[in-house]
């Protein structure tokens, strides 16, 4: 889009903010997505703060001392909305407890995958030239890789726990931002106005950042919003292979890994916690799916 | 002569994010057989609309008909059903279009499309015979014997060297101007009787343009075949044209034999399109364009739509829409300026 | 010759690849807070000097790195992927071996399942496009790629163990019941075919069908929307429209112009899917207590067992540099600018 006169960015990052609002409501599909994760993201907030504060919020403990457990394996109930397991912890509680870290990470780390992405894309599409060959060059290779596998091995050789499996992960994220980055800023850069700012003698990472960030697309917010999704989803497969937080510590999918001796006699202890890992999942796919429709992006 | 098409008092409005906008209003038009004639106007005037609509191919969606009729020799086309519709497109009513490469199957070779049009043609022929489309890859494809020497005679018709090499060929191996010549053989595969065509030049280079427009008009004197050009360039239609009738906004606003317009032009639109033309002989004077811009469609008006541009505007311009009428033989104009 | 050249580039750089994955295997086995030892033998026997001195000598682990490098390269070349601390000591490779082709049964009955799943719903979706049909599929194929294999393999074992009681839970084979034929081509459903031991055959492969089953619904997502998306993509085309101008029914412009065109776009989503299937199977095979390779990844990973580890690691890319490979070379077939341009 020609833009011969860019308006100062603090107003467009006010405008923009807006417009992505308007942009998560506009049809059924995305609202939806949306209540969803707001409801998440409210609990893992208060949760967080709760923590911080040493306070304990949930009905029970989440880690309960050994006077503190009700019963063991009591189904779903008023009392325990989803049951108690084998030590009588209360799965509710625990879950609530996990919602911070098995959440959040997909923020974190589409959040410094979109950053170090954008940067990187960014940088090369104005620059071109070898700069842009090796960052293709090496994109490639890591889409060549099963990142997944090769993430799962850092995260083991770095120990387990959120920390490391986060870091593990933001390693292997940030390709395809770059990708898109470089995209953007190729067509963006040979704008009239990208040239007129070089001539009169701006150093790139001024073009780079006030010009060519501030418009990267939509593609961007639909890939990213349907890519925490998949962190979410990620990082709970992680945590079921034993590499997340430490037990008794709670992660939703080391838990469905630590109930499956239960399956057949209390399925509801291994298939709670996946419910909610797929209803989280799923709250980022019709709010992504949303987005991409009112866009009409690919 | 026998009418071929009759267009009468036909309206078509497209639905767009800014409201319904009237693409047609009230399109009366009558095509003669074997006649050749050329929509002139410039983007957004209807004429590919009218295309779309003769041939039945309006976006299901998007596009609504709001009334009048087109008359295919007698039935009224905007009342079939889909199916009854779809009877009449191939083989009486072609059409071909402005963008040869994306308009033509990249995966299938150019015979085989063109096989294609011809085993459709012998179905109609023969209800009875189901023949099977050939859609056979590889390099041992062969299309049955009596449909390649049809489609390898199509395509010399149309003047394609080496035809039973092309034949094999895709369409990104040939050129601009011999896509645009396939495209033509496949459409006249099936012997239609109306063909149209919808700036079938205008992504082609000026020498390429000349010898497709000259392939027209051989087809229209040897087949016989009735051609509806769609142009935004007058001097195409001049060329090739019997009849020139010029679009404004999505209505007709002259309607006329080809020299009587070029020598005579009544409508202030066509005289303004006319020294827009630059010919050889205007050295040293300037172009002079059209002021303005066409008007906001979505808008309902009861006036006439040229009126903001016309160099010749009258008070009564503003306050009635002019209709067509015959100013002298065979020559139909729009304008207040030939009487109420 | 546009052809060979791009299959030389293609296949150049699936070999390129495999090597960058060798150096990070090597380069994180090295990373392993403690002696490298360690990373080779396990803690415990790492403890045993003589033990740890003879494998040191063996692999070259005190000698500089790039050494070390070339030898290591070399050594997984020949198949000499060091021993396994959570199987005992055996050869890795022998134990790759043994679940590879267990994987390789599973996943290969999951991608034709997953894609034959996918297709159908795909092409149903784009033909009956907004209506309640496109609707629901949409419904389905969101489940199937938001929900985590292991959520999805714990419903069908609940289901079937509790409700439907058909088919086996657990296992590879009935070992009470058959037992396996001699290996010949290493894949035991066909080694059991080809020798005539359909007891086997019906045994085993009925154990397929649970882990398989559910590898797919967890895969068959990404598939459908392409589809989908690609289809409707290809009905907005000009040609497209050529076609219908032509007289030529709805039914044959979506099947004959149509999906053969949006069919190319689905041979580069493959490997993706085979992707996921690769990565899936670690948490199946767990669940299903099917003895494959994800199975053995699964436990390496519980047993700081880094040979195996790595092991897999490399032996699952290289399963996914090879699909890439094979989808580039098929494209390089269907398209015919390629081909022949």
């Amino acid at each position: 889009m020609d833009n011969p006169t860019p308006s100062p960015n603090h107003l467009r990052v006010g405008r923009r903010v807006r417009a992505t609002i308007r942009l998560m409501t506009s049809n059924k599909q995305s609202l939806v997505g949306l209540v969803i994760v707001v409801g998440f993201l409210i609990t893992a907030f208060v949760m967080e703060v709760a923590a911080l504060l040493n306070l304990q919020i949930t009905p029970y403990p989440a880690n309960p001392l050994p006077n503190q457990v009700s019963a063991v394996l009591l189904p779903p109930s008023l009392t325990h909305p989803f049951g108690t397991d084998n030590i009588g912890r209360d799965v509710f509680s625990r879950i609530l407890v996990a919602t911070p870290y098995d959440f959040m990470i997909g923020f974190v780390v589409v959040g410094s995958a979109v950053l170090v992405g954008s940067l990187l894309g960014g940088f090369a599409g104005l620059r071109g030239g070898l700069l842009d060959e090796i960052l293709m060059r090496v994109t490639d290779v890591f889409f060549a890789l099963p990142v997944l596998l090769i993430a799962m091995v850092i995260g083991a050789i770095l120990g387990g726990g959120i920390g490391n499996m986060s870091v593990a992960l933001m390693i292997t994220w940030w390709p395809p931002y770059a990708r898109l980055a470089r995209g953007e800023s190729l067509k963006v850069a040979h704008q009239n106005y990208i040239e007129a700012s070089r001539l009169s003698g701006q150093r790139p990472r001024h073009i780079l950042f006030r010009h060519i960030l501030p418009n990267i697309s939509g593609t961007m917010l639909v890939y990213a919003t349907l890519d925490i999704g998949t962190v979410i989803l990620v990082y709970s497969g992680l945590t079921y292979l034993g590499l997340g937080n430490k037990p008794p510590a709670p992660d939703w999918g080391q838990m469905v890994a630590a109930y499956n001796s239960w399956l057949l006699s209390d399925p509801w202890l291994a298939l709670i916690p996946g419910l909610i890992i797929s209803i989280g999942v799923i709250g980022f796919s019709l709010l992504g799916d949303g987005i991409k429709e009112t866009l009409g992006v690919r | 002569m026998a009418t071929v098409l009759q267009v009468t008092d036909f309206s078509v409005d497209y639905r767009t994010s800014r409201g319904e906008v009237r693409a047609l209003d009230s399109i009366n038009l009558k095509v003669e057989e074997k006649e050749f004639i050329a929509l002139v106007g410039e983007s957004g005037c209807g004429k590919t609309t009218l295309g779309l609509a003769t041939i039945g191919l309006l976006p299901p969606k998007v596009a609504k008909i709001r009334g009048g009729m087109i008359s295919y020799k007698g039935t009224d086309l905007t009342k079939l059903s889909p199916n009854e519709a779809r009877k009449y497109r191939g083989s009486e009513i072609a059409m071909i279009f402005q963008e040869p490469l994306t308009s033509l199957n990249p995966l299938k070779r150019i015979g085989e499309q063109i096989g294609e049009a011809i085993v459709l043609r012998r179905r109609k022929e023969e209800p009875g015979v189901p023949e099977k489309i050939p859609r056979i890859p590889g390099r041992a494809w062969k299309l049955p014997p009596h449909i390649r020497e049809q489609a390898e005679r199509m395509l010399t018709l149309v003047r394609i060297p080496d035809p039973d090499h092309i034949i094999n060929r895709y369409p990104f191996e040939l050129s601009g101007g011999m896509r645009q010549r396939a495209m033509i053989a496949m459409a006249l595969s099936q012997q239609p009787e109306l063909l149209i065509a919808d700036e079938p030049t205008t992504a082609l280079d000026v020498t390429t343009q000349a010898q497709v427009l000259k392939l027209m008009k051989e087809i229209k004197d040897k087949l016989g075949t009735t051609i509806m050009l769609v142009t935004h360039d007058l001097a195409v239609a001049s060329q090739v044209a019997d009849r020139v009738v010029v679009m404004y906004a999505g209505q007709i606003v002259e309607d006329a034999e080809v020299h009587t317009l070029f020598s005579n032009p009544r409508h202030p639109y066509t005289r303004g399109l006319l020294s827009c033309i630059p010919t050889g002989n205007r050295e040293g004077k300037q172009l002079t364009p059209i002021k303005g811009t066409i008007p906001d469609l979505t808008l309902r008006r009861d006036w006439c739509r040229f009126n903001p541009r016309c160099p010749a505007a009258m008070d009564i311009c503003a306050r009635k829409e002019p209709k067509l009428k015959e100013v002298e033989k065979d020559h139909r104009v729009a304008c207040f300026l030939y009487g109420e | 010759m546009n052809l060979l050249r791009f299959l030389l580039r293609r296949g150049g750089f699936a070999v390129f690849v495999l090597f960058v994955v060798l150096t990070i295997t090597f380069v994180l086995s090295h990373l392993i807070p403690g002696n490298v030892i360690y990373a080779w033998l396990g803690r415990e026997a790492a403890q045993y000097p003589a033990v740890a001195a003879a494998y040191s000598a063996k692999y070259h682990l005190n000698d500089p790195i790039y050494v070390q490098y070339f030898y290591y390269i070399a050594g997984m070349l020949q198949g000499n992927l060091g021993v396994s601390p959570s199987r005992g000591f055996i050869p890795v490779s022998s134990v790759i071996a043994q679940t590879l082709p267990l994987t390789l049964q599973i996943v290969l009955l999951a991608f034709v399942i997953c894609v034959a799943i996918g297709l159908l719903l795909g092409i149903l979706a784009a033909r009956y496009q907004n209506s309640p049909v496109d609707s629901a599929i949409r419904v389905f194929y969101l489940a199937s790629y938001s929900s985590p294999p292991y959520f999805v393999g714990v419903i069908i074992l609940v289901v079937t163990s509790l409700y439907l009681r058909i088919l086996p839970t657990g296992g590879a084979y009935d070992p009470l019941l058959v037992s396996p034929s001699p290996s010949i081509t290493g894949f035991p459903i066909l080694d059991s075919l080809i020798q005539g031991n359909f007891a086997f055959f019906e045994n085993a492969s009925v154990h397929l069908i649970l882990p398989a089953l559910t590898l797919a619904l967890v895969s068959f997502g990404v598939i459908t929307r392409v589809a989908r998306s690609s289809l409707l993509d290809v009905m907005k085309t000009n040609y497209i429209r050529t076609a219908r101008s032509k007289g030529l029914e709805e039914g044959s412009v979506f099947y004959g112009h149509a999906l053969p065109n949006a069919a190319i776009s689905l041979i580069t989503i493959s490997s993706l899917v085979m992707t996921f299937l690769l990565t899936g199977s670690v948490f199946v095979e767990y669940l299903f207590s099917y003895p494959g390779l994800g199975h053995y990844a699964f436990t390496a990973l519980q047993g700081s067992d880094y040979p195996g580890i790595m092991a897999t690691v490399f032996v699952f890319a290289a399963i996914i540099i090879i699909t890439n490979l094979v989808a580039d070379v098929l494209y390089a077939f269907a398209d015919p600018e390629i081909r022949l341009g």
